[in-house]
């Protein structure tokens, strides 16, 4: 988790994004549009999958511990019987949904945070540069689980705690990002026409951020989904048999010697996502990449 | 010459294919250079000069976007353009080069010396390398870094590198544009003795017919690809038979330019009216001839013409009266000192001390001087841009709205994402003269501001980067007179641009400060195009004015040493 984010960093400082460019899509290496089609695939399969899926992520269907490709499940079933199959899908969409929740709103708010800071400077950037620092200096794992346990046992409270530390990033980031282009001529000849405030912001500054940030967010879901499943492993999500993909893993982990199934299989759909989430985010970088600013 | 050529190419034809087009860079190309002898490819950008300079040294890619047809031959061995295996061993060893920016090609983590001894083999043999390109303190500037050195010491020590594997062909590629004018000169002194010296071909690749002239034995002059004149260079220069070669020649800038008249035009041609200049100016794609006729007109007519619209109305007369009195741009005894922590220690550095002049109502004054003389700082403060620590700019005497700022590079100084058409309203929309004005109304002023200067009401729509960097200029400058402000401050306007066009913008610049009655304070390291502009050209240097000279009498009255140097620099 530590890792990522620390990457996340490293990619905000080499900072090379920009406007959107025309034919997006033709900027693209083969690996990278199968990245696209691939999440597109994942959020279709995820959002559809558990309405048309037959059997339940929840209640019993079928025998205990059926390996995969028997008795009709698939996947297999799990200690309880429960259908292997739909409680991946299941577990994919919750994780996915949290993720997108989690990175919109620690994006919004750390980017927000970040552009009152660079671009009023001075005492507002000190005082709210410094506040990032301090949830930045505690270890993020640390503050996340705190929350979590904080607020109980639930998907939200594990949410919670991940938005929590978040957000920092953000700040960093775009306030890096403001700095740097507030001191482009661009902004410079505007404030010179006379532009100010607001409108200098809006029209001069902030569209040279949001593709950074954009991208940014993509990038981020996929260490989201891997840190929600993180937190979920070691027990802050919600309790079974609520399909959680990081809970499945580790409640599996006593049964992996005879039912591999039940833990190996969350635990490379938690790889899945975090993975084509990833390379998406690179795709979209690529195809976002900076033009004139 | 009776040796026989190190470099010959025979018939060169380059083609770049994009995703949607195919351009011919070059064509039809034949060149031949004899050892200790000099080339210079003269050309505006997009003539193909570059691509022939990155052929003859094989780094032209291979990736099946270029192909090349043709023969180079280059120390007597033959090698097909582009493609052939053995460039990587000719490349750096037969072949070297000499880059434009010396800060980006050299690498930051490496001495001096060891950049040097690697192909010297040793510190002493490193000490006569320098030697040879006229660095004297030559055991010092071993240990340093190229951030250590000044722009003129980086480049000699490129072309010590570059000397250093015994090339037969070095590839000089605009070496001296990124570099002060006052060290110009004597960088391409080191670069013609250094090669000759060493019996080594050079294959000088400028924009810039002066220096050219200045550096080589022999020209081509290339347009669109093809190669147009060739011949000695003296022979060019002063006796040119084309007329593109007759056109650059017009569109050079000299301490002897006629100021009377706007740059490059030919004396017979006569045209009638503003309207027309403007106009044809504008094309820039168009019909050169046609460009340069049409800028014959003369500076008084319109110094007539705007005198006539002063005289229309008796308050207009009255408003007149007051702003002669008093000064379009009021600079009194201006201070700015920066600091920053080196080691952790406070270093300051005094940018201005304390710095005081006028710029009278209409009139036009150039400040010139090197880069770190403060003058473009005190373009910043005058331009409202950064504070100064004491003293007072003041820029209210007149009907204009203060101050506008046109920047080196337009391109870089219009918002990328907005349209002309929304820079230009947004402009009149905070000013004084923009509150009443309706949306329609804001959009018909910046309809009829680009037709004043030289554009096409059509590219309203268009972003930045769908211009060329003489539109661009254009539309910056639109920007700053859309509403006419009281003085318009040039920072350097001219000098990213090409000769044609740099000219055609500093008529154009001419031309607005007499037709829209406007102050024009010009920052510039060129003199002669600050001749051409201003009336009083002041000299800076370590962040004082040094000196005060009219432009009239230039090359006569400038007395202090550094403003001699600075005429010196200006290669005629």
């Amino acid at each position: 988790m530590l890792f990522s984010r620390k990457r996340a960093l490293a990619r905000a400082e080499a900072g090379a994004v920009g406007t959107l460019r025309d034919g997006f899509w033709d900027a693209l290496g083969k690996a990278e549009k199968a990245s696209l089609i691939g999440v597109g695939v994942v959020i279709v399969v995820s959002l559809l999958g558990p309405v048309v899926w037959p059997y339940s992520a929840i209640i019993p269907s079928g025998e205990q511990l059926l390996p995969p490709l028997s008795g009709g499940h698939i996947l297999g079933t799990d200690t309880l019987g429960m259908d292997m199959m739909a409680r991946l899908l299941s577990g994919m969409q919750r994780s996915l949904m949290a993720a997108v929740v989690v990175t919109t709103i620690a994006a919004i708010f750390g980017s927000f945070i970040g552009v009152m800071a660079g671009f009023r400077g001075g005492a507002v950037d000190t005082v709210l540069m410094r506040v990032t620092d301090l949830f930045l200096a505690f270890p993020a794992t640390i503050i996340a689980m705190a929350v979590a346990a904080a607020l109980g046992q639930s998907i939200w409270s594990a949410m919670a705690g991940i938005t929590v530390v978040w957000w920092p990033l953000y700040a960093r980031l775009v306030r890096g990002e403001v700095r740097r282009v507030v001191a482009l001529p661009h902004v410079q000849a505007a404030k010179v026409s006379g532009v100010t405030g607001w409108r200098l912001l809006v029209k001069h500054v902030t569209p040279a951020v949001t593709p950074t940030i954009a991208v940014t967010a993509s990038l981020d879901i996929g260490a989201v989904i891997m840190t929600l499943a993180g937190l979920s492993f070691i027990g802050l999500g919600t309790p079974a048999p609520a399909p959680e993909l990081g809970r499945m893993a580790s409640d599996g982990m006593k049964y992996f010697l005879n039912a591999w199934w039940i833990s190996v299989l969350p635990s490379l759909a938690i790889g899945l996502l975090s993975f084509l989430f990833n390379y998406a985010g690179d795709a979209l970088r690529v195809g976002l990449r900076r033009k004139g600013v | 010459m009776s040796d026989a050529p190190v470099l010959t190419v025979d018939d060169l034809e380059v083609v770049y294919r994009t995703r949607d087009r195919v351009v011919t860079a070059v064509t039809d190309i034949s060149i031949a250079i004899e050892a200790g002898r000099c080339l210079g490819l003269v050309g505006e950008s997009g003539s193909g000069k570059s691509t022939i300079g990155a052929v003859v040294q094989g780094i032209i890619p291979d990736d099946g976007t270029a192909t090349a047809t043709g023969r180079v031959t280059l120390a007597g061995r033959d090698l097909t353009p582009v493609t052939d295996p053995v460039w990587p061993q000719v490349r750096g060893r037969d072949v070297t080069t000499v880059f434009q920016d010396p800060m980006r090609s050299l690498d930051p983590t490496m001495s001096i010396g060891s950049m040097l001894n690697r192909y010297t083999g040793s510190a002493a043999a490193s000490i006569a390398a320098l030697a040879r390109v006229q660095i004297r303190d030559a055991a010092t500037v071993l240990k340093k870094y190229p951030h250590q050195l000044s722009g003129g010491m980086r480049q000699r020590v490129m072309i010590a590198l570059a000397l250093a594997r015994g090339p037969k062909l070095l590839v000089a590629d605009e070496p001296t544009t990124a570099l002060d004018v006052s060290v110009q000169a004597e960088v391409l002194n080191v670069l013609r003795e250094a090669s000759r010296d060493a019996g080594c071909a050079v294959l000088f690749v400028t924009h810039d017919l002066g220096v050219a002239r200045h550096m080589c034995d022999e020209i081509a002059v290339m347009q669109n690809g093809r190669i147009v004149e060739r011949g000695p260079a003296d022979q060019i220069i002063s006796d040119p038979h084309e007329p593109y070669t007759k056109r650059l020649m017009a569109s050079r800038i000299t301490l002897d330019t006629d100021r009377s008249r706007p740059v490059g035009a030919p004396e017979a041609a006569v045209v009638s009216s503003m309207e027309d200049v403007l106009k044809v100016q504008g094309r820039e794609g168009g019909d050169v001839e046609d460009r340069w006729a049409a800028s014959s007109l003369c500076w008084d007519d319109f110094r007539g013409e705007t005198a006539a619209v002063g005289a229309a109305t008796g308050d207009d007369a009255v408003r007149l009266v007051s702003h002669v009195t008093r000064a379009s741009l009021t600079v009194n005894d201006v201070h700015k000192t920066y600091t920053s922590r080196v080691k952790g220690r406070k270093v300051h550095n005094h940018v201005l001390k304390g710095v005081g002049f006028e710029i009278g109502y209409r009139e036009a004054v150039a400040l010139v001087g090197e880069s770190g003389s403060g003058k473009s700082t005190l373009l910043r403060i005058a331009g409202g841009i950064e504070d100064a620590d004491s003293g007072a700019v003041d820029s209210q005497g007149v009907a204009g709205e203060g101050t506008q700022v046109i920047f080196q590079d337009a391109g870089a100084s219009l918002t990328p994402w907005m349209t002309v058409e929304q820079l230009l309203v947004e402009r009149v929309a905070h000013t004084r003269t923009g509150k009443d004005m309706t949306t329609g109304q804001m959009r018909d002023l910046a309809v009829r501001t680009l037709e004043l200067v030289g554009l096409d009401a059509t590219i309203m729509g268009a972003r930045p980067a769908q211009l060329s960097g003489g539109q661009q200029q254009r539309v910056a400058i639109a920007r700053a007179v859309v509403v006419p402000p009281s003085v318009l401050l040039c920072d350097e306007p001219t000098s990213a641009l090409d000769v044609s066009v740099a000219c055609s913008v500093l008529n154009l610049i001419n031309l607005l400060r007499h037709s829209l009655g406007i102050a024009v304070m010009f920052v510039t390291h060129d003199l002669a195009a600050a001749r051409l502009i201003a009336d009083r050209v002041l000299v800076m240097t370590g962040g004082e004015i040094v000196e005060t000279v009219p432009a009239e009498r230039l090359a006569q009255d400038i007395t202090t040493d550094y403003g001699r140097r600075l005429v010196d620099a200006v290669l005629a």
